[in-house]
């Protein structure tokens, strides 16, 4: 029975070891040491500082809070999100 | 732009502080433009296969209504227009439109202009060759006949291998001299999915296996090319759409690690859960069984990851055609993926097994999780890249309600329908035909849901065109995504 498998535990191994390993290499090389910062690496410069106009009063509040006054929106801005 | 911060040059001045690595808007445009010639050649010629793909589609659906129908040529027989059709979308729409994804997030993640374009360039026209050898073949009627692995081994599946392994190394040359050092999480879905296809589509074109072998392989590459192909791009894709449009980091950056992770660690082995009954040793069985009830953490990771990033927000979906799709992509990813883990228990396979639920089931995955991803993406990368606003807010709503619409009517008729067939295929008293004639009408609602998407692909494939050949947008003094007001809806924002 295990002579009929040993294709598909070959591959299975081929395609889930490398991950493992790469996992802990990552731990290894700081990968998951500042998530919070890495999270918020795609955003632009003031990016997060432009009003949204679907945003609610508080989710406004909390934004200005978190990065700073918000800025208008000229209309060329709008191209980088929507 | 004030508090403008350079960009760090190597490395090693990235690992210093990420939060002082923003980038200005004329850096993303640089990235964008890097690689403005095979994104825009992929999303082209993925535009052509869609159309081609949907016309197989609609063909092989009516053949059900009408076996009748179109079947004095061999090639339009159904036994060779639906592998076709189902290659044509796989390999020839998706596949195509995620190497232009791929090639436009790598840049802006990595923080540096695409490397070796000429590279991916050549490996997207050689994959398009090899799939348009492939398809012909096929329709004259030379398949390997294994399921998602028809297109010929000898002719059409090298060029395929060596077209994904050029764009490939083009992105994982274009990783190897990002200028950050933390990778995105759509950084590992992206830069991973590359060596995963190559080693299971080689793996599944091999041809030394035989019988029972034979088939294990054929739904290890048709489920991983699946979970570990047209999955991860997507994701990949989506975890950059949502936060950046909804202008928010996603909810939980672990979250999202989990779910990476836990689909890179667990998935490998769901596939031989679609031999369940087959001759198959029990251990191999149980352990897909097993593997896939174990994707419930990533997909539940990934399901309140992204639904939490949104929520509160969902309004944001009025304004951002973008976002809508990706939104209902990522709902359908944790739909289809709940669902494919119940279809993998013994007691609901046994009903669904060989039965258009199995239809419904795979379209959810691949049209209302992975096409409208891809739809999605291409309404915000094709702006960004030709320096143009999409032409007409009428024509996207347009789109969005055909496929959006056609494609729930499909998967609910169909799902219906298939678990009508396998009800009726169980019972003892009843004959076979008594199973065909329980799923003729949501047949015909699936082929009506068909040419409601078709008109769909149509209305999307005209706005594409009018935008990028004619100068509809970019001549309009207000275009539709700068105006503050909603672009999917006539209500006015609040």
């Amino acid at each position: 029975m295990l002579a009929n498998s040993f294709a598909i535990i070959l591959l299975s191994l081929v395609v889930g070891i490398p991950p493992l390993v790469f996992l802990f290499f990552a731990i290894s090389h700081g990968q998951f040491d500042n998530i919070g910062a890495t999270a918020d690496s795609i955003f632009e410069v003031e990016e997060l500082r432009y009003s949204r106009p679907w945003e609610t009063r508080e989710q406004a509040e909390e934004r200005m809070q978190r990065h700073g006054g918000l800025l208008r929106n000229p209309q060329r801005e709008w191209e980088r999100w929507l | 732009m004030t508090e403008a911060v350079a960009s760090p040059r190597t490395q090693q001045d990235s690992t210093l502080d990420h939060s002082k690595l923003r980038i200005s808007a004329e850096e993303v445009s640089a990235y964008d433009h890097s690689g403005r010639q095979p994104v825009l050649l992929g999303f082209f010629i993925a535009i052509i296969w869609l159309l081609a793909g949907t016309v197989m589609g609609d063909i092989s659906s009516f053949k059900f209504d009408r076996p009748d129908f179109l079947t004095e040529q061999a090639y339009l027989t159904f036994g060779r227009i639906r592998p076709a059709h189902l290659n044509v979308m796989v390999y020839g729409w998706a596949s195509t439109a995620m190497f232009s994804v791929s090639l436009w997030l790598m840049p802006r993640l990595c923080r540096t202009q695409l490397r070796w374009a000429k590279a991916a360039v050549a490996g997207i026209l050689i994959w398009t060759v090899g799939l348009g050898v492939g398809v012909a073949l096929l329709l004259a009627g030379y398949s390997d006949g294994l399921e998602w692995l028809e297109l010929d081994r000898i002719w059409a599946d090298p060029l395929l291998v060596l077209g994904a392994a050029l764009v490939g190394a083009s992105i994982w040359k274009t990783l190897s001299v990002r200028n950050v050092h933390h990778l995105y999480v759509s950084v590992w879905y992206v830069a991973a999915s590359y060596p995963w296809f190559l080693i299971i589509f080689i793996a599944g074109n091999l041809p030394i296996f035989q019988g029972v072998e034979s088939a294990a392989v054929n739904w290890f590459y048709a489920h991983n090319a699946l979970g570990l192909w047209l999955t991860t791009v997507n994701l990949g894709l989506i975890y950059y759409l949502l936060p950046k449009i909804i202008g928010r980091p996603i909810y939980s950056y672990w979250l999202s690690l989990i779910g990476f992770w836990g689909l890179a660690l667990f998935y490998a082995l769901n596939g031989m859960h679609h031999l369940i009954g087959g001759p198959l040793p029990s251990w191999m069985i149980a352990t897909s069984i097993t593997a896939s009830i174990m994707m419930v953490v990533p997909v539940v990771a990934v399901g309140i990851n992204q639904h939490m990033t949104v929520v509160g927000r969902f309004g944001a979906m009025r304004y951002s055609p973008a976002l809508t799709l990706a939104v209902i992509a990522a709902m359908s990813y944790t739909a289809v993926s709940l669902q494919g883990i119940l279809t993998a228990l013994v007691s609901v396979n046994r009903i669904t097994h060989f039965t258009h639920w199995t239809i419904a089931h795979s379209h959810l995955g691949l049209y209302m999780f992975v096409t409208l991803s891809l739809f999605g993406g291409m309404y915000y990368i094709l702006p960004r890249v030709l320096k143009k606003e999409w032409p007409s807010t009428r024509l996207i709503r347009a789109h969005i309600l055909l496929v959006g619409g056609g494609m729930v009517l499909y998967v609910v008729a169909l799902g219906i329908g298939g678990v009508l067939q396998g009800l009726s295929l169980l019972a003892p008293g009843q004959g076979f035909e008594a199973s065909v004639e329980s799923t003729r009408p949501w047949l015909l609602m699936r082929s009506v849901a068909a040419v409601i998407i078709s008109a769909g692909h149509i209305v999307f494939a005209y706005h594409a065109y009018l935008l990028a050949f004619t100068r509809h947008g970019s001549i309009r003094r207000h275009p539709p995504f700068f105006e503050i007001k909603p672009v999917l809806v006539r209500k006015k924002a609040p």
